[in-house]
């Protein structure tokens, strides 16, 4: 880390504006939802350290995210008995597919965008996001609350979050 | 056919639902197919924002302060706060050499809650903040301290607190304390995450919350818990955990078939090895001013008598030397059993103590309070009853382990000696101990012991009561 009490509260406010961006991130390779948190604090405790080697005038999410992508390639090398990715031929391909498609990516969605899109849904998709990501019920507890199978449900959600994403995109594209 | 197959899979993948051979099947079904991939990283990139978006524990303020906690615990970077604390300019040395790292030891405490380091390699991981009672430390490296004093730093290792009323408290740099009591060993390191073994005996944990995927993980025999944020109570030996919530909320996974429950505040739990036992989140009790001890079930020093055992062991013995016919035998049993009052008793152990400075011996029966029952807490005006037998007159002492009601041990006391003799069955009032009678008021029992420095007595602790008034 840098040299002067300023830029360690800079580093702060870094980790703030970004963190968000750098979890979904790392839950987009493929990493067990319980360890995404983790793995993002260990790509900033790597930036706070080589801090000195960062450029400013660089993107400084687009640094993190690549040094989260590095921590979950060499988890694909682990063995441990603790492995924090869902699958290691699964994180190899999305690490490959992120690798090849950093040019068309769009910049990662904001919480605000979210939130808004999500005040906007249908009374039966709002009733599924929450219940799944506010209460935590899995697919098959959804589905007997819902009179619907589990599978249904899950191909609700899928349906629901591709909405959200189109929504927020166009929500990000009108501010900018 | 294979879309929809996709579409299906991607649903469980991102409900967590997956299993070994489906994912594989995914694999399989996206190698090669960039939009079924981008599909893939989308879904699990909305899915997450959705989640950080509702679930407030992984709100923005809670993930910074873990990721501070865990830079103030970074070995490199807590040098480096401590050259930003001096004012000058430091750079990142190539090597944390010998040098580097007595240089790290020079600059001492750094900051509130900021990393210790000894003047050795080996990181400090907590600090032993008090001691009452032999205590011994034992370090990764082999080193060991028989008589660690409050303020000693702990690299990883075993610490054990060696009298039935000795306790003492680990504190890690974000303030999680753990006190063993009584006669128990814990192992403690703190890696990635703190972790600490308990052995046997007892401990609290007052747990601040910790970072985000990485709770307090504590291991006994036979189950492993997770601690964030709560205040407990553990006890454990070979076979069974027993757990008592005060505060928050702990998850527990019984080891000898994975089974986990969630214990909340005000709760407790059993894990045994027996897997017929259904792992029951029951209430706890409220704190009561009486007691009548279980002798066998919460002895934990002693050898535990079965008294109809042992008579017909005595009786087998006499048949075998023609003292006696098997009739006769048989009609002495059904006569001692029918007058029989008692099951049996705990005859009194060796245990070595440390009085002033010398070890000595002294013959113990202890008793731990079990946390299945409702705490026991010490009134005014309050008396234990005490039946038993010795084969010999001798001086009896009673020994006390206290502690906050619901949390750490605290507090120790001894009764004056009580000359007894035969079967003995006596009441010794609260006041007759030699502790400040304020000191105890409102304290909870932790445990109980009785003891003598004469061998040939052969002690035996047949029941124990407490009487609030």
């Amino acid at each position: 880390m840098g040299e002067s009490a300023e830029q360690y509260h800079r580093f702060e406010l870094l980790v703030s504006e970004h963190h968000v961006r750098v979890r979904a991130f790392v839950r987009s390779l493929g990493v067990d939802t319980d360890w995404v948190d983790d793995i993002a604090q260990e790509a900033f405790m790597t930036a706070y350290r080589e801090w000195s080697s960062f450029d400013p005038s660089r993107d400084f999410g687009k640094w993190v995210r690549g040094i989260a992508a590095n921590i979950v390639r060499n988890e694909i090398r682990k063995h441990a008995r603790r492995q924090r990715i869902l699958h290691t031929e699964l994180t190899d391909l999305l690490l490959w597919r992120h690798r090849e498609a950093t040019e068309e990516r769009v910049e990662p969605l904001a919480v605000d965008a979210i939130r808004a899109c999500l005040g906007e849904l249908a009374p039966a998709s709002r009733k599924v996001v929450r219940g799944r990501y506010r209460d935590g019920l899995s697919a098959p507890e959804l589905g007997s609350l819902l009179g619907k199978s589990a599978a249904a449900v899950r191909q609700m959600l899928v349906r629901v979050r591709r909405q959200l994403r189109i929504c927020v995109e166009e929500r990000l594209a009108t501010e900018t | 056919m294979s879309d929809e197959r996709f579409q299906d899979l991607m649903g469980s993948l991102l409900d967590g639902e997956i299993s070994p051979d489906e994912i594989t099947e995914l694999v399989r079904l996206s190698k090669g197919d960039p939009a079924r991939l981008r599909e893939i990283q989308e879904q699990l990139e909305t899915s997450e924002m959705i989640a950080l978006a509702e679930d407030e524990l992984r709100d923005s303020a809670l993930f910074v302060s873990a990721l501070q906690g865990r830079i103030l615990e970074d070995p490199f970077v807590s040098e480096v706060r401590a050259g930003i604390r001096r004012g000058g300019s430091l750079r990142r040395p190539r090597r944390l050499l010998p040098w580097g790292v007595a240089a790290a030891a020079l600059l001492g405490f750094v900051g509130t809650g900021g990393l210790l380091w000894q003047t050795t390699a080996e990181a400090t991981v907590a600090e032993l903040t008090e001691v009452s009672g032999p205590i011994q430390w034992t370090g990764d490296g082999g080193q060991v301290d028989t008589a660690p004093t409050g303020g000693r730093r702990l690299s990883g290792g075993t610490l054990e607190s060696l009298a039935p009323d000795a306790w003492a408290t680990v504190r890690f740099p974000d303030k999680t304390a753990v006190t063993i009591s009584g006669q128990s060993t814990i192992t403690i390191s703190a890696d990635r995450q703190k972790i600490v073994h308990l052995r046997r005996g007892s401990l609290s944990a007052d747990v601040t919350p910790q970072p985000a995927g990485r709770p307090l993980v504590m291991v006994t025999p036979t189950a492993e818990l997770r601690l964030g944020s709560t205040r407990c109570r553990v006890s454990a030996d070979a076979s069974r955990t027993t757990l008592a919530v005060s505060d928050g909320r702990v998850r527990v996974e019984r080891l000898s078939d994975g089974r986990t429950v969630d214990v909340p505040a005000a709760h407790r739990t059993v894990a045994s090895l027996d897997v017929e036992d259904d792992l029951r989140v029951v209430e706890r009790d409220e704190a009561t001013h009486f007691w009548r001890a279980d002798v066998e079930e919460e002895a934990t020093h002693g050898e535990w008598i079965d008294y109809l055992t042992a008579y017909r062991r005595r009786l087998a013995r006499s048949v075998e030397t023609g003292r006696m016919t098997r009739d006769q035998a048989g009609r002495e049993f059904e006569a001692y059993a029918s007058r029989l009052e008692d099951e049996g008793g705990l005859r009194a152990a060796p245990r070595r103590v440390r009085p002033d400075s010398e070890w000595d011996v002294r013959y113990m029966a202890v008793l731990d309070v079990s946390l299945e029952q409702a705490p026991v807490v010490l009134a005014e005006g309050g008396s234990f009853r005490v039946r038993g037998r010795v084969k010999q007159p001798a001086d009896l002492v009673i020994g006390l382990g206290l502690g906050e009601l619901g949390g750490r041990a605290s507090g120790r006391d001894l009764s004056r000696q009580i000359r007894v003799e035969d079967e003995f069955d006596i009441v010794v009032q609260l006041a007759d101990f030699r502790g400040s009678e304020g000191s105890r008021w409102g304290k909870e029992l932790f445990t109980w012991f009785g003891m003598t420095d004469e061998r040939e007595a052969e002690l035996e602790i047949i029941g124990v009561e407490f009487l609030g008034r």
